[in-house]
């Protein structure tokens, strides 16, 4: 009874501020609403028992992810009139992506999901053992390839995000703190015996 | 504790007297915060005086003692003044995301084997997730002042915060790879038997790079780049006044203690005794020196706090570009490194820890 009041209460939070992160005009607000929706997304998560996977969403997104969104956003400072044209411009396409969406949930939620019995042997061994250690050996033992492959191409993303926007520039100016430390007195002073004059 | 709830109150469900026991320890850790804050400002001031070879505050109570008590009542009598182009909504949030995370990190911290609100698998994560969520509370506060200064401050918070995080977080993996968990618990439990089995020792590197990165987590001097009184006049929190100053400092000097408590689980050995193992006081009335204890705990924080204190009144500022410098060419490859060397340990049997 209270577990089913603690979701349709996070779920009605999170529906209201996925909406608000579309509705609210200004693009700050509309950041700090995505922040709550992965917030509560984390929090429906908990009650699945999915602890990990709970505080990495919220680690990840809400950590890094929105932090540097925000970062941009509030740079940019972009202006309020043409978001708005700009928003009408694009609703069709909006409106036919989310449908697409739809119809994937409704396959997936509707038709096949007997294949996601809670029954599973997974979810079972997961209240034993720990949502963390379950992970970690069903990672590292049975889709160790997979998750190594996953590694790698993240790895090349990082690489290939670096040198697209590195841009070595010249006659920049660096400091150097081994050569500052290294300087020798003698070679910058001279210290000069002046005679009086009068 | 359970057994003499339940025989006063027998018509409580196991349920509710959990909720009861787990709300009286939240009471008690809140309130052992803010008891902390206020001497810890008052310690600050005093620390910080006698380096500088003054007095300190020495007017409120008996050698000041009271002066962090006036502070608080004068703050919270002064007019909360909100700027008339700031956007109010977020400007009165901004505190709170600062300080409601700042708080709810203390859930998962053990204060002893017995005494922990909240003990849940994924600890650390979780402690790691929760200090990364306060950069919120700076930034929305920076733009909402609608301020040149705040604002600038918040940005370089932001990016300071950013890049101390992934620092931290693979200094944690170090922990976590010798203690076997992510429950503090645990952690503290796999460093018993004595100083040599601290943490501090085979991880020596990443406690180094752990406190480092707290203190630029939590903007303290040198780190301090978002209040830069000297450039930015108090960054972030300029436009606060009254309470809305005093949540800031408030959740300031909270992470203070957390980042300074979590260092003495983490790599200090928690509640273990310095003179564990010591058979020089066996049978004799000093043995209680050598048994694990609350006031260990609190010693070995209230070194780091000294520490933090130490720092503020031994460096510079840093500059910005040497900051971020530090941050992402010192101490990440630092961490990524000693991991390797940390699983050559491993593979070798090297250390206090066995391969289980």
């Amino acid at each position: 009874m209270i577990k089913e009041l603690i979701f349709y209460s996070f779920s009605s939070v999170l529906i209201c501020s996925s909406l608000a992160v579309v509705l609210f005009r200004n693009p700050v607000y509309s950041a700090v609403s995505l922040i709550l929706s992965f917030i509560t997304s984390g929090f429906l998560w908990l009650l699945l028992e999915a602890e990990f996977l709970a505080i990495v969403l919220i680690l990840v997104y809400v950590g890094a992810v929105m932090v540097l969104f925000l970062f941009v956003i509030m740079m940019l400072n972009i202006n309020k009139e043409t978001e708005k044209s700009s928003f009408n411009s694009v609703a069709p396409f909006a409106v036919f992506i989310g449908l697409i969406i739809v119809a994937e949930l409704i396959t997936i939620i509707w038709i096949n999901s007997s294949q996601f019995s809670t029954s599973s042997t997974v979810i079972q061994q997961s209240s034993q053992m720990g949502n963390t250690l379950l992970l970690g050996t069903e990672l590292f033992t049975n889709y160790i390839l997979d998750f190594e492959i996953a590694g790698f191409i993240l790895l090349l993303a990082i690489i290939v995000a670096i040198s697209l926007t590195l841009r070595p520039r010249k006659n920049l100016k660096t400091q150097v703190a081994s050569e500052q430390i290294n300087v020798d007195p003698k070679k910058r002073m001279k210290l000069v015996d002046l005679k009086e004059t009068k | 504790m359970e057994e003499i709830i339940s025989s006063v109150f027998d018509f409580l469900t196991p349920q509710a007297i959990g909720v009861i026991i787990s709300m009286i320890k939240i009471v008690i850790v809140l309130i052992g915060l803010i008891l902390t804050v206020v001497f810890l400002v008052y310690f600050e001031r005093k620390v910080l005086a006698y380096m500088h070879s003054r007095i300190g505050p020495n007017r409120v109570g008996p050698f000041g003692l009271l002066q962090s008590i006036a502070d608080t009542l004068k703050l919270l009598l002064k007019e909360i003044i909100i700027p008339a182009k700031s956007d109010k909504f977020l400007f009165l949030l901004a505190p709170i995301l600062l300080l409601v995370p700042a708080l709810a990190a203390w859930a998962v911290v053990p204060l002893n084997p017995h005494f922990i609100i909240a003990d849940i698998d994924a600890g650390l994560l979780y402690l790691l997730a929760l200090t990364s969520f306060g950069v919120y509370g700076v930034i929305l506060a920076g733009w909402a002042s609608n301020s040149k200064y705040a604002f600038l401050g918040s940005m370089r918070a932001a990016a300071q915060m950013v890049a101390y995080e992934i620092a931290m977080g693979f200094a944690l993996v170090g922990v976590l790879m010798a203690g076997g968990s992510l429950k503090l618990g645990v952690i503290v439990e796999a460093q018993s038997g004595g100083i040599f089995n601290w943490f501090w020792i085979p991880l020596f590197p990443l406690f180094i790079v752990y406190f480092i990165s707290g203190i630029a987590e939590t903007n303290r001097h040198p780190f301090d780049l978002s209040e830069g009184e000297a450039e930015i006049v108090a960054g972030f929190h300029v436009e606060y006044s009254g309470m809305g100053f005093a949540i800031f400092f408030l959740a300031e000097y909270i992470n203070m203690a957390l980042i300074s408590i979590l260092t003495s689980i983490m790599f200090l050995g928690g509640w273990e005794s310095i003179f564990s193992g010591f058979t020089l006081f066996e049978s004799t009335y000093l043995d209680f020196l050598t048994q694990p204890s609350i006031f260990w705990l609190l010693l070995k924080t209230l070194f780091f706090l000294f520490v933090f204190v130490w720092l503020r009144a031994s460096f510079p500022r840093y500059r910005y570009d040497q900051l971020m410098t530090l941050g992402w060419k010192v101490l990440i490859p630092i961490t990524i490194i000693w991991i390797g060397v940390e699983c050559v340990m491993f593979v070798l049997e090297i250390g206090p820890w066995s391969l289980s």
